[in-house]
């Protein structure tokens, strides 16, 4: 079968500061591919490369293959039939990527009737069955309300629905849990996981959270210093890894042990 | 040099860096050298009436005489004169009405932001009720009381407007005394006045001076406008405001009249705010301040 | 539903109390300078009587605070007092020339805001518009109303000739008064050439005031443009697929909006008080223009009159405002 998305000498660089160099790698349909590394790494450029929403002033060189058409080459008003539809994206501070001055309901109903074209009525019901699927109680209420009145967990599951709402192929989730308590972190972890399952999305789960990225994810990807360094299996996370800097970040995960130390 | 005096020089010299501020302030010194020495270059007297040489062209112009650079106005006196007096009188309220509005309105600021409590409740709510007023109506209304005259003129202007420095330098002192110098110089048992003068107020300095140059260009223009529709100085003395009113009854024979005090007033006006402009945009972020 | 009755009821008796401030004001600037206001008002040769009765007329020796009681209580049932200058009573006299200016300062509010929201999210997209408009801006903002008005009569008017330099409507149009405002009223007879010819007289003197309040919307609306655009949530817009212009005007500037409010309410009464100068510039027939001609023959009571009344305006058109801002604002809520 065809990889669903190949990225291939991926360079991102900012007035001659670059942030991604020569990154490759593949994501296979309905996988889960972790994104992994320090702050400033590149993962979170990688990612919006993809999509293409680099700020204007990043310059960006190599191929993006996606379903056989490089993404690079596409004329905005092409990408845009994409965005929304084929290939989603969810940020990383839930409460602020909403936007304030709309209820909830406009904030769902719009990428869809944008992208399959639903009327009102239909928008609005398919709204309330993604809010129930996201484990929203009282979907009814909820949609007439502004991102302000409700919580960051109960934001980042609107935002988790208004990726999934289109169905689309590709999800980049770009550090969706780091603004988030540990509570709401495992349930967004879950969700996702259930999401992903139920429409066989592709997600790309950037964070920089090891731990959290072998838990969800089949294949981690480290990044550091704009550097792809190796791609491994998260069950044999221990034993495949043979870069150095994977290691630093496997041994600097905190263990819960008896006794004192970690080793 | 000390600390101080090397942010100083450093500061100032950053300031001519800017074009904004040079301009204008190359306009401003020569607006305020003509204003203080409008009585000995003027050539002639801005008072002196002349009925056969009245409503003349500029000298350059065909049936200009050039003893009157600029022309004259419909009671034959020289514009050019009366130009350089009218700056005497803009000048002198710009700077008196900027000082008083500026000393009350800091005084006030203060109060209102490092007391806090009743008085800027109190205060606040005077302001509010205050700038509800149109100020334009307000100074009219004032003059009508006060009568008219450049004094009068400068104290409308006060009264009118030392809102403005209040709410201004009130927010200040509200960001300021949160710093964390402050609360050392207080935890350290320093008195208020000291605390006031020595570590807020220079850290408001910079605004101030700001503030003031806005104020100076509103001060111009309340004059020229006060004096324009005849509320402002006493018809004895010149100013462009007056200028204006008589040229604009003569626009359509000798529109040279009106279009040169209009275009000192503009040139007076705009300079003044360029100025504080341009140092706004070195105060904001760069400037250090003093501490 | 942003504001309770409670909220409503609130505003309206902090309103009252405003009003109450303003006329007090009003009131004392009048009372306690020196000079006699009477006798500024009677030519030479009056008797001692005829003053001393017209000073008990106006209840001018009474004590201060019962004038002050007395013309509040007028106040309560609209009764401004009687002109001193006309004779007539002064609320009706000012009712009569209120259309005229409230014709100008809507036209002007309506060209401003247009013009100051377009100018600010061209200027917000595209830098170009951008950097022309920085250093046009700072003209806008400096020079004074009644100095916009000067410059536009003498390109305008005396130069070009292609506009009136003063006046409502040219001589010899009449137009029946239904609302007092001449552009409706036009419409309503159905009479073209008075509309034209009142829309040109409008256009300089509402152009003149409107430039100081389209130059603050639009620096406002640009920082607070750029400021939005740069947000995670126009992210999240763009990420959905939505065309960029979709973005800039639906998205983007309901959240841009809500500084551009509360300053218009601000400039409000700026604008109030540049009309009454505009008003004598052109000569529009005005309450301001009636407030130059009451100062000039110290008729005091009707300077009061209109002093109230403008601050009457003011406070409502805050109040407005204020209510508007928590529609567009939804984190705003009045309790």
């Amino acid at each position: 079968m065809a990889k669903l998305l190949k990225v291939q000498d991926l360079k991102i660089s900012f007035q001659k500061n670059e942030v991604v160099k020569n990154v490759s790698f593949e994501v296979e349909r309905g996988e889960i591919l972790g994104l992994v590394g320090q702050s400033g790494a590149g993962k979170s450029m990688t990612g919006r490369a993809i999509i293409r929403l680099l700020p204007s002033s990043a310059s960006v060189s190599g191929r993006i293959i996606f379903k056989d058409h490089d993404l690079l080459t596409l004329k905005e008003k092409e990408m845009r039939k994409i965005r929304g539809k084929e290939i989603t994206m969810i940020q990383q501070d839930p409460v602020a990527s909403l936007n304030p001055a709309f209820k909830i309901r406009d904030q769902i109903t719009d990428i869809m009737k944008l992208h399959l074209k639903l009327d009102n009525k239909e928008a609005v019901n398919r709204a309330k069955n993604l809010l129930n699927e996201v484990g929203i109680p009282n979907p009814e209420k909820v949609i007439l309300k502004y991102p302000h009145q409700l919580s960051g967990g109960l934001c980042q599951r609107v935002a988790i629905a208004i990726a999934f709402a289109c169905n689309p192929s590709l999800v980049i989730a770009d550090e969706p849990t780091t603004a988030l308590d540990v509570i709401t972190q495992g349930m967004v972890v879950n969700l996702m996981k259930k999401m992903q399952k139920q429409f066989n999305t592709s997600i790309i789960f950037i964070t920089h959270n090891l731990a959290l990225a072998a838990n969800i994810c089949s294949r981690i990807a480290v990044m550091n210093d704009g550097q792809l360094l190796e791609t491994i299996t998260s069950k044999n996370i221990l034993t495949e890894s043979s870069h150095p800097y994977t290691r630093i970040l496997l041994s600097s995960l905190p263990t819960l042990r008896r006794g004192s130390e970690t080793t | 040099m000390t600390v101080m005096e090397k942010t100083l020089k450093d500061s100032l010299l950053n300031s001519l860096r800017s074009k904004k501020i040079l301009v204008s302030l190359v306009i401003i010194t020569v607006f305020v050298f003509t204003g203080l020495t409008a009585p000995y270059i003027a050539p002639h007297d801005p008072n002196k009436q002349s009925l056969r040489d009245a409503n003349l062209p500029p000298a350059w112009v065909e049936g200009g005489n050039p003893s009157y650079l600029l022309g004259t106005d419909s009671l034959g006196r020289d514009i050019f004169s009366r130009l350089l007096h009218g700056a005497s009188v803009a000048l002198y309220v710009a700077a008196t009405a900027t000082f008083l509005t500026g000393v009350v309105g800091t005084i006030l600021g203060i109060a209102a932001g490092y007391i806090r409590g009743k008085i800027d409740e109190l205060l606040m709510r005077v302001v509010d009720i205050w700038m509800s007023f149109p100020p334009v109506i307000l100074a009219i209304a004032l003059i009508s009381l006060l009568g008219t005259g450049i004094n009068n003129v400068i104290l409308a202007i006060a009264v009118v407007d030392w809102t403005r420095f209040t709410r201004v330098v009130r927010s200040e002192v509200l960001a300021v005394r949160e710093k964390d110098f402050v609360a050392s110089a207080r935890a350290a048992g320093f008195s208020t006045n000291y605390i006031i003068w020595r570590e807020i107020f220079p850290n408001i300095l910079p605004t101030m001076i700001v503030l003031a140059t806005l104020e100076m260009g509103i001060a111009v223009s309340v004059e020229v406008l006060l004096s324009f529709v005849g509320l402002g100085v006493k018809p004895t003395t010149p100013s462009w405001g007056t200028m204006i009113s008589d040229g604009l009854s003569y626009l359509r024979t000798t529109p040279t009249a009106l279009m040169f005090p209009l275009l000192t007033t503009m040139v007076v006006v705009l300079s003044l705010n360029l100025l504080g402009d341009g140092i706004r945009e070195k105060i904001d972020p760069k400037l250090e301040v003093f501490r | 539903m942003p504001v309770t009755t409670y909220y409503l009821l609130k505003r309206v008796a902090q309103m009252a109390v405003a009003l109450l401030g303003a006329s007090f004001i009003s009131f004392t600037l009048f009372r306690i300078l020196p000079g006699d206001p009477v006798s500024l008002m009677v030519g030479p040769g009056v008797t001692e009587q005829y003053i001393a009765e017209l000073r008990a007329y106006y209840r001018l020796d009474q004590p201060l605070v019962l004038q002050y009681f007395y013309w509040l209580i007028n106040l309560l049932t609209l009764n401004l007092g009687k002109s001193f200058r006309y004779g007539v009573d002064v609320a009706p006299l000012i009712l009569e020339r209120l259309p005229a200016t409230l014709e100008l300062v809507l036209v002007t509010l309506v060209i401003g805001v247009l013009l100051g929201i377009s100018t600010g999210i061209a200027a917000a997209v595209k830098r170009r518009i951008d950097s022309i408009l920085q250093s046009i801006s700072l003209a806008g903002l400096a020079i004074p109303h009644f100095l916009w008005a000067l410059i536009l009569v003498v390109l305008f008017a005396a130069i070009l000739r292609v506009f009136p330099a003063s006046g409502r409507i040219d001589l010899g149009l009449e137009i029946t008064r239904v609302t007092g405002f001449y552009l409706i009223d036009s419409v309503i007879a159905g009479n073209a050439e008075a509309f034209i010819s009142s829309l040109q007289h409008i256009l300089l003197p509402s152009i003149s005031l409107a430039i100081g309040m389209m130059t603050l919307i639009q620096r406002t609306l640009r920082s607070s443009m750029i400021d939005v655009l740069n947000e995670d949530y126009i992210i999240t817009d763009r990420m959905k697929g939505h065309s960029e212009t979709y973005i800039v005007f639906v998205r983007a500037l309901k959240n841009a909006l809500m500084p551009v409010i509360t300053i218009t309410g601000v400039q409000f009464a700026f604008l109030m008080g540049g009309s009454t100068v505009v008003e004598k510039i052109f000569g529009w027939p005005g309450i301001g223009n009636l407030l130059f001609t009451a100062v000039q023959y110290r008729d005091y009571t009707l300077v009061q009159g209109i002093l109230m009344v403008y601050a009457l305006i003011v406070i409502v058109t805050n109040f407005i405002v204020d209510i508007l801002y928590t529609y567009i604002n939804p984190k705003v809520e009045f309790k």
